[in-house]
């Protein structure tokens, strides 16, 4: 039988507040809302958020000490976080508590999702290698001279019903926290969470969300500033607009028909504090996700000032201040250009804001120092290598950087373009898409310029293209190689060309690596 | 109206009121869930104390595209990048002991500098011939070797042992659940077998056994045993070291180790065998942190004699012992030598040989402090036969007699053998030699 411990935090929403009222007095008006679900263009227009967590995983019976990864599937969409950065840190452990995050944006209209999920113990590189955990109770058990030995089904097989936020199959009960073990041997027990949550942003509607200071301290006060946009980013109205502060149970302020709504929350302790904002417009809900602020430096190097979740389900920009204009972490002015830049070069900018969920932004503590290109661009900051990118920020005026041999780039404080498009090499890889003397190379996955035009022409269909939209160009590299390199996004107008609008090929594979860090890959 | 009138039309707009008020209030039914009720709180404090991984930073210093310098390599307590974007400039594998593969990653390469042209200008790509960059990788315990390639030249760029590091970094972290922590110790080093005296000019083996242990707190963990062998003056030992590896030694568990040691007598007297063994981890990420339990000696003394020749019954042949009442005064002589004589090493000159700690009889029996004593407590220097049993040269040599049935022969014996001490200026030492010998019951 499974075991099932249902969620430690509220069940669905609604439902909870259902069951409060008495039933009678609001029949009629109870229907309302159903009414409401059937409207095919709210329903249709909405996708919510799956997320599936795997907490904890403590193996049984393994020979040796295993290397858990995970094989998630949701939806269809399959996530496979074996060999990652994400499995690094617990090989050969039996116990682990990863919080691996799986997640995928699926239609509400979809009405259920089913789940599947597996954990793997990696045997070596060849998939067929790998030993499954039985996490299925129903299952084989030695002990029991009536088992017929047939236990094939070692994983865990759900369905999710999008509108009730519960599971049934393997695991039933409503969405949060479930446990189930398996059995022996080489079985596994294991924790995950399943969530349904709003998503960051919906067909034309998006909402923006930032706090100031950037990085208060204990007491002091702190304003939070929702903004409601349209799928331009313009402002628009929202019909409902929320703000929420460390409180899962209400929103602090709400307001309605409003293009912004503004709280401020005096950071009283606990060296955190954390907020969201959501906003409705024709019942189409979305949601920032919740972030966490920091308000103490605590024992790192960095300190989260949008920390969205884990870093191996988010993609991490650290900020670094240049000790000629900034003092570090602390310091006010260091955190307002900071906050201009979240600002202006992510969350205005929306292949970026459409994921701000998978997005987490920190400062250093301390300061490096940014070396101009024609010193020879070595750079110097403190260690943040785990980062997917780091900014050295600076006020002078100086051919800014990117070192080759490191995740670092340096960037004037209100050169936000350029920032986009440096962190469309750090982190995302795309190459220069100009002509010449750009950063060239193929990706492997999902690239923006290729080797041959055959290349480009061959993958121009899924980019919505045709063959006649490559243009290529030939870029002697001095002492590298002789390139003819092909590119079918357009020659203006496009990030990686003049710092401007993602294109087609640009978004393909900002969108694959978010999808990747949903998957528990980055 | 009256007041019951407002009471009953109270009374039925209440429950549409408070149905309007919900349905306002409350979230659609296509709002699924009021979302942040849901959604669990990000929590980086606690997502960073679970976070115990690890990153192996290597850095490097360019002077050209083919000309790369490791600068330094450490292992660093935060976890690696995800390396998801970095294209295919540069390859990273990282090696296990034997070459497994134990990852690969593509990176940047650090000559590759993406600059402004003019500030606030556009962007170029700068090779940098004299760039400094890094790889980083994510810890593994097991990780050796570290390679990089520069993929569009198909060439090696790096090649370093990362063992270093990762031992630095157990040693300043034992703790960490990647490192492991084994008290090896050395419990005993003995001489387990050893001929009773050596002869001058020939090997001799000598068997010793060292017991190591794990004092924990973890294990297995497997070791390797140095042993050194050091000999004293007038004696030589080969081979001089020997390295044993002991796999998996479980916490607690004793493990011996044997191995056989040859020890060459170059002058005869008393001498010395030092063997000195020394335990330690093999693996990068195993540190032992008591260190005064890891050597353990033991010295041997090797008592080294100088082979004679003896002719057994001299003037006959076969030399049948008796042991009965025959064979109370059986005779023997111990020649007088020259170095090379009889292919013995040394020369001996039987006259100094002491009669009263002269023992004859069964290998055996006198090596071990047995055997017959000269019957007349004294040396008959004469002129003997050599073994042709028909010559006698000019030099004297010691005539001694033996009752034979002391000498604790058996039936089978077809040897008899000599023991006993000569004095010459430089001393008093062993004398050894054997003769063939016809029991007769």
């Amino acid at each position: 039988m499974t075991k099932v411990v249902y969620a430690a935090e509220p069940a669905v929403g609604w439902r909870r507040r259902l069951g409060a009222i008495p039933v009678v007095p609001v029949l009629v008006s109870a229907l309302l809302p159903v009414l409401v679900l059937s409207s095919p263009a709210a329903a249709a227009d909405l996708n919510m958020t799956v997320r599936v967590t795997v907490e904890r995983v403590e193996g049984h019976d393994f020979g040796e000490d295993p290397d858990f990864y995970s094989y998630v599937e949701i939806a269809g969409e399959s996530f496979n976080n074996e060999d990652t950065p994400a499995t690094d840190p617990f090989e050969d452990t039996y116990t682990i508590e990863p919080n691996w995050e799986f997640s995928k944006q699926v239609a509400l209209s979809s009405g259920t999702v089913p789940i599947y999920l597996e954990i793997r113990d990696e045997d070596g590189f060849l998939r067929f290698d790998d030993d499954i955990a039985d996490l299925d109770p129903d299952g084989d058990d030695p002990d029991d001279p009536s088992d017929n030995d047939d236990d094939t089904d070692q994983s865990l097989s759900f369905t999710l019903d999008l509108n009730a936020c519960t599971v049934t199959g393997d695991l039933s009960g409503g969405c949060g926290v479930f446990t189930s073990t398996g059995t022996p041997d080489e079985s596994a027990s294991i924790r995950l969470r399943v969530e349904v949550t709003e998503p960051p942003a919906a067909p034309g509607i998006r909402i923006r969300c930032m706090h100031t200071p950037l990085f208060p301290q204990v007491g002091d006060t702190v304003t939070i500033t929702a903004e409601f946009l349209d799928g331009a980013l313009t402002p628009a109205r929202a019909d409902t607009l929320e703000i929420w502060v460390n409180d899962r149970t209400t929103p602090d302020v709400s307001t309605a028909n409003s293009l912004t709504l503004t709280y401020n929350h005096t950071i009283t302790g606990g060296g955190s504090f954390s907020y969201g904002c959501r906003g409705v417009d024709d019942s189409v809900p979305i949601f920032t996700g919740w972030r966490s602020v920091a308000a103490t430096a605590g024992d790192g190097d960095e300190v989260p000032v949008l920390y969205t979740g884990s870093t191996y389900s988010r993609v991490d920009w650290v900020f670094v201040g240049d000790s000629d204009d900034y003092s570090g972490a602390a310091d006010p002015q260091f955190q307002s250009d900071v906050q201009q830049i979240i600002y202006n070069s992510f969350y205005s900018y929306d292949p970026f804001l459409v994921h701000q969920d998978a997005m987490s932004f920190w400062l250093q503590v301390g300061t490096g120092q940014a070396d101009p290109a024609e010193d020879g661009c070595d750079h110097v900051v403190p260690d943040s290598g785990w980062a997917d990118s780091v900014m050295v920020v600076h006020v002078d005026s100086f051919r800014d950087c990117a070192m080759g041999g490191s995740n670092v780039f340096s960037g004037e404080n209100t050169s936000f373009s350029t920032i986009r498009h440096e962190s469309g090499h750090r982190p995302f890889g795309l190459a220069d898409e100009y002509c010449c003397d750009g950063g060239y190379y193929q990706q492997d996955v999902y690239p923006n310029v290729y080797d041959e035009p055959e290349d480009c022409a061959d993958d121009a269909p899924d980019l919505g293209r045709t063959a006649s939209d490559c243009r290529e160009f030939e870029e002697e590299i001095e002492n590298w190689d002789d390139f003819d390199w092909s590119v079918s996004d357009p020659a203006t107008n496009d990030l990686m060309v003049d710092n401007a609008t993602a294109q087609a090929a640009d978004i393909r594979r900002i969108e694959w690596y978010f999808a990747e860090c949903r998957g528990a890959k980055c | 109206m009256t007041t019951n009138s407002r009471r009953r039309l109270a009374w039925w707009l209440l429950p549409v009121a408070v149905g309007v008020a919900l349905w306002v209030g409350a979230p659609a039914l296509s709002d699924p869930a009021n979302d942040p009720t849901i959604q669990p709180i990000p929590n980086f404090a606690a997502d960073n104390a679970a976070d115990e991984a690890k990153s192996i930073v290597v850095r490097v210093s360019f002077n050209g595209r083919a000309d790369a310098t490791v600068t330094d390599i450490q292992v660093v307590d935060e976890r690696a990048p995800s390396h998801l974007g970095a294209p295919p400039l540069s390859k990273v594998d990282v090696l296990g002991e034997t070459g497994d593969l134990i990852g690969t990653f593509n990176d940047w390469h650090p000559m590759w500098e993406l600059g402004e042209e003019a500030p606030g200008g556009g962007e170029t790509r700068r090779l940098n011939p004299h760039a400094s960059g890094r790889w980083i990788a994510p810890f593994d315990r097991d990780a050796a070797t570290i390679v990089v390639t520069d993929i569009a030249a198909a060439d090696e760029i790096v090649r370093a042992d990362l063992t270093d590091a990762i031992h630095d970094f157990c040693l300043a972290h034992p703790d960490d659940e990647d490192c492991l922590r084994a008290d090896l110790a050395v419990e005993a080093v003995t001489v387990t077998a050893a001929p009773p005296i050596g002869l001058v000019g020939k090997d001799a083996t000598i068997t010793v056994g060292t017991v190591v242990t794990n004092n924990g707190p973890d294990g297995p963990a497997d070791a390797a045993l140095t042993t050194t062998a050091t000999a004293g003056s007038g004696v030589t030992v080969t081979p001089a070291t020997r390295t044993a590896t002991l796999p998996g030694i479980a916490v607690g568990a004793d493990v011996t180790e044997s191995d056989q040691w040859t020890v060459r007598c170059d002058t005869p007297g008393q001498h010395t065998v030092t063997f000195t063994a020394t335990v330690a981890t093999t693996h990068p990420a195993d540190v032992d942190l008591v260190a005064t339990n890891n050597t353990r000696s033991t010295t041997h003394t090797i008592d080294c004699a100088v082979p004679v020749t003896v002719n057994i019954k001299p003037g006959g042949d076969p030399n049948s012992i008796n042991l009965g009442a025959g064979g109370n005064n059986a005779p023997l002589a111990v020649l007088t030598t020259t170095a090379g004589e009889y292919g013995n090493p040394l020369a001996f000159d039987a006259r100094t040989v002491v009669a009263t700690t002269a023992r004859f009889g069964n290998r055996a029996v006198v090596l071990g402090g047995g055997g017959g004593a000269e019957t007349h407590n004294r040396r008959h220097d004469e002129r003997s036969y050599e073994l042709d049993e028909r010559t006698r040269d000019a030099d004297l040599d010691a005539v001694l007699h033996f009752r034979a049935g002391d000498g604790g022969f058996t039936a089978g014996d077809t040897e008899g053998c000599l023991i006993g001490k000569f004095t010459d200026p430089a001393g008093t030492f062993t004398f050894f030699g054997c003769g063939p010998v016809r029991i007769v019951p």
